[in-house]
């Protein structure tokens, strides 16, 4: 087997995890379509340094976490360089295109967005533990293994990021009203 | 394993996200990461020539500095040659031929 056909065997069994979880993590087609290219160019770049400590399946939920968030870094220093945000601004609200998931339906598409673009708001590893809990169903020890830190540390950060996301449903309630 | 079930109230506030429906890539996408992997491996430099290029450009260099060195010794050994030698015959070695 050379290594073109392996990556067409992993492109197959894990195309779907790889797009959605880049949908879900950065709600635009043509920058989830991006960042899926980017993912599987690495995977097949990193196949040999692939140490099996870890499931297939586990590794690649890594590389395409940390290529969502590079690419999210990226982006936002193109447009500090473009000096359409402020040096002292840290959020990441301008890392995002316009919202642009074609797995919401229509008569769900205002709630989801609204509580997508809140969830932008928190921290990038909490953020990430919520999407891989709520959407992608892992467990708190599959999501410990992606993101390589501890069940107890997953455990925290899922509660600080509910509770955050409470906050800031509050606030956007307050706002609204 | 530690996996604490969500509450009424987290429910309500995931409900939006459990409607996400899992979508198929478009057909296009595994050619254009073909197409970027082959890219890769034309404008890929094995370490070995990155190696013998960097010990080129260094031997270069260091040539380069050894050749300006030289010529400024040279040069300074040679002003310092001509300033005695004026000295002793009593030549004026500036331009300005005339006392005022």
């Amino acid at each position: 087997m050379n290594l073109s056909q392996s990556i067409a065997e992993i492109y197959e069994e894990h195309k779907g995890l790889v797009y959605n979880l880049c949908l879900n993590y950065l709600q635009n087609i043509e920058d989830a379509e991006e960042v899926t290219q980017d993912v599987f160019v690495t995977i097949h770049k990193k196949m040999n340094s692939f140490n099996h400590k870890a499931s297939l399946k586990t590794w690649i939920y890594r590389i395409t976490v940390n290529q969502c968030l590079d690419f999210l870094k990226a982006k936002k220093r193109k447009k500090r360089f473009g000096f359409l945000i402020p040096i002292h601004d840290n959020s990441d609200s301008f890392s995002y295109s316009t919202f642009e998931h074609p797995g919401i339906l229509m008569e769900n598409k205002e709630a989801t967005e609204n509580l997508l673009k809140l969830i932008n708001q928190l921290p990038a590893n909490q953020k990430t533990a919520l999407i891989l809990k709520v959407i992608d169903e892992l467990s708190q020890k599959e999501i410990a293994e992606v993101m390589e830190v501890s069940v107890k540390a997953v455990e925290s950060l899922l509660s600080r990021a509910k509770h955050n996301l409470k906050e800031k449903i509050k606030l956007n309630e307050g706002k609204n009203t | 394993m530690s996996s604490k079930p969500m509450n009424r109230e987290e429910n309500k506030m995931f409900e939006p996200l459990k409607h996400i429906h899992k979508v198929a890539p478009s057909d296009g996408l595994f050619a254009a990461i073909e197409n970027k992997i082959s890219k890769q491996h034309v404008t890929k430099l094995s370490a070995k020539k990155l190696l013998a290029a960097s010990v080129v450009l260094i031997v270069l260099i260091a040539g380069n500095s050894f050749l300006i060195r030289n010529e400024l010794q040279r040069n300074a050994s040679s002003s310092y040659e001509n300033s005695e030698l004026a000295e002793t015959f009593g030549i004026n070695s500036s331009n300005q031929l005339y006392n005022d």
